[in-house]
């Protein structure tokens, strides 16, 4: 089995971004650590990296993808597709990226073959049905509105970013739900920075245009 | 920001400028003065105003990270566990194994024997990729052909010509008279089509991880007596040397050294065994499975098939090759017997 949270069977804690002692006297620091490790041999690096990981890969599955069942599919597969393609990881880039482009792939390819279009997940202003969540929730800027005001907002956002195509879905939540850099989500997907930048705002712009058609009176309210 | 500040109040400015403004990351005074430019682009501002707006909630929106579901941690590992290889016998000895086909990018359903095929969709994932062998459905079947399971290291006997080891260009590590060479089991899972061919060319072997090493040897031993096994005893240590692996002095016989099988024990090299049996089987995907499966049954195991770096007989020797020969298939039929091959069965710790 996969360790839990709080570290492995054997009482090795493991903890994203704490220097980890692995009990041999190997010392791993990070993501890129724990794939050398794996190239050079060490089983019991897939299951920290797999524990490291999941938790990043199922979150940008599920904020792509909207419903637990489809991200869970998504994460169960993109998992699976990392395994398969570590050894084209040639790190140049951070493995985070790497394995925010290969969760990202995973579920474009999803979204287009099996057009999901239900409810993307806003699970800041609304119950996502996930439970509770421990631990603080940081809010990195203050949102003015009234409960029930962001509860309808979040609702008309949710049905507008459904109707953007995966591509720019993507590239809103790398960089909002995700909290990625330009730089960052260049490396994901794989484009320079000025197409990142491009494209960044051309969702923008279709995300907008998707609110007003979804809504216009409460647009106009909003504008106003 | 300034690159791609607008110059002129009656143009639109460029897509970075607006950008910089949406995303907020304009000094007060770059902001300013692109509010400023705005003035003339009638309904621009507002506009770009929204899209802040926009880009506000949905941040607030998505503070929160999901929490992965339970038991989806031991759906990947399932997952990677059937990457690795293939086959889970989790459900213990007495359960059912589960028959998935690993590989279906060539669309053939899986059928051997009257055995029907069950495709999850964890096969479905499996299959993408590096594409495991099988994992059996359902208990072997009694018409299943008769298997055994030899000792490598028994006196030699007189070759069978159903086992007789084609000659390959495989690097030769020793002649045919000078006694066992050396080879090395390749780390990795075989895909079905590469399980048959490397069967063919006598470079198979199956891999094991028991959570109960102990106790799956002790069932593999005391296999010997039922009809469709038959065990001389372990291998002695120089087969296993022969094949690149080394076996431990001790095996962990006491449940209390139980321990969870790695899903990706097959992706690594393996240089340390707990046993090492030869299994004759029918050189054929029905008699491969029924091997496979038949080890699953023992006990809390996983297996794969993993190749070896070259033919065994050129390792071992035709004389010890021909040491497994059917024992039983020979009584029951009169039908030319079905070709054959060895296969080392290697139990590692999990």
């Amino acid at each position: 089995m996969l360790p839990p949270e709080n570290g492995h069977p054997d009482g090795r804690r493991i903890g994203v971004g704490i220097p980890q002692n692995r009990g041999d006297g190997v010392r791993l620091e990070t993501e890129e650590d724990l794939v050398r490790a794996i190239r050079s041999g060490d089983a019991g690096a897939w299951a920290d990296l797999a524990r490291r990981i999941l938790p990043r890969v199922y979150g940008l599955c599920y904020r792509m993808l909207g419903r637990r069942d489809e991200a869970s599919d998504a994460a169960q597969a993109t998992m699976l597709r990392l395994v398969q393609v570590l050894e084209q990881y040639d790190a140049r880039s951070r493995f985070s990226t790497w394995t925010y482009r290969v969760t990202a792939n995973v579920c474009i390819s999803r979204m287009r073959s099996a057009k999901v279009r239900r409810a993307v997940s806003l699970d800041g202003l609304s119950d996502a049905g996930d439970g509770s969540r421990e631990g603080p929730v940081q809010r990195r800027e203050p949102d003015p509105r009234s409960g029930v005001e962001r509860s309808d907002a979040a609702q008309r956002l949710g049905r507008a970013l459904e109707k953007l195509d995966p591509e720019q879905r993507a590239i809103l939540i790398l960089r909002d739900g995700q909290d990625l850099s330009y730089e960052h989500i260049a490396g994901v997907l794989g484009v320079g920075l000025g197409t990142v930048k491009s494209r960044l705002f051309r969702a923008r712009a279709a995300l907008r245009a998707a609110m007003e058609a979804a809504a216009p009176e409460a647009v106009e309210r909003t504008i106003r | 920001m300034s690159a791609g500040t607008p110059r002129s109040a009656s143009r639109v400015p460029d897509e970075r400028a607006m950008l910089f403004f949406v995303e907020g990351e304009m000094s007060p005074h770059e902001e300013a003065a692109f509010r400023a430019s705005m003035g003339a682009a009638g309904g621009v501002l507002e506009r770009l105003e929204a899209m802040r707006r926009d880009k506000a909630l949905l941040r607030a929106s998505m503070l929160r990270d999901p929490l992965v579901p339970s038991g989806l941690a031991s759906r990947v590992e399932e997952t990677l566990g059937r990457e690795a290889l293939v086959s889970s016998g989790v459900g213990g000895a007495g359960a059912s194994p589960e028959l998935f086909e690993a590989r279906s990018s060539s669309g053939r359903a899986w059928s051997s024997g009257g055995w029907t095929v069950g495709v999850s969709m964890a096969a479905g994932i499996a299959i993408a990729v590096i594409g495991g062998f099988l994992v059996l459905t359902r208990p072997i079947s009694l018409t299943a052909p008769p298997r055994t399971i030899a000792r490598a290291d028994a006196p030699p006997s007189e070759p069978a010509a159903s086992i007789a080891p084609p000659r390959t260009q495989q690097t030769v590590h020793g002649s045919e008279s000078a006694g066992p060479g050396k080879t090395r089991l390749l780390p990795g899972a075989l895909a079905r089509h590469e399980v048959m061919v490397m069967a063919e060319q006598h470079r198979l072997a199956l891999r094991v991880s028991a959570e109960e090493p102990g106790a799956l040897i002790a069932a593999i031993e005391a296999a010997a007596d039922d009809p469709s096994w038959r065990v001389l005893r372990e291998a002695s240590a120089e087969v296993a040397d022969a094949i690149g692996v080394r076996v431990a002095a001790d095996v962990p016989r006491d449940r209390r050294d139980a321990a969870p099988i790695d899903p990706s024990w097959l992706l690594r090299p393996t240089e340390d065994a707990l046993a090492v049996y030869l299994a004759e089987v029918d050189l054929s995907e029905a008699g491969l499975e029924a091997l496979s499966s038949g080890v699953l049954r023992l006990g809390r195991t996983r297996t794969g098939y993993a190749a070896l770096a070259d033919p065994l007989p050129e390792v071992l020797g035709d004389a010890a090759m021909a040491e497994a020969r059917p024992a039983v298939w020979w009584l029951r039929h009169n039908r030319p017997p079905p070709r054959r091959t060895v296969v080392p069965v290697v139990i590692e710790r999990p």
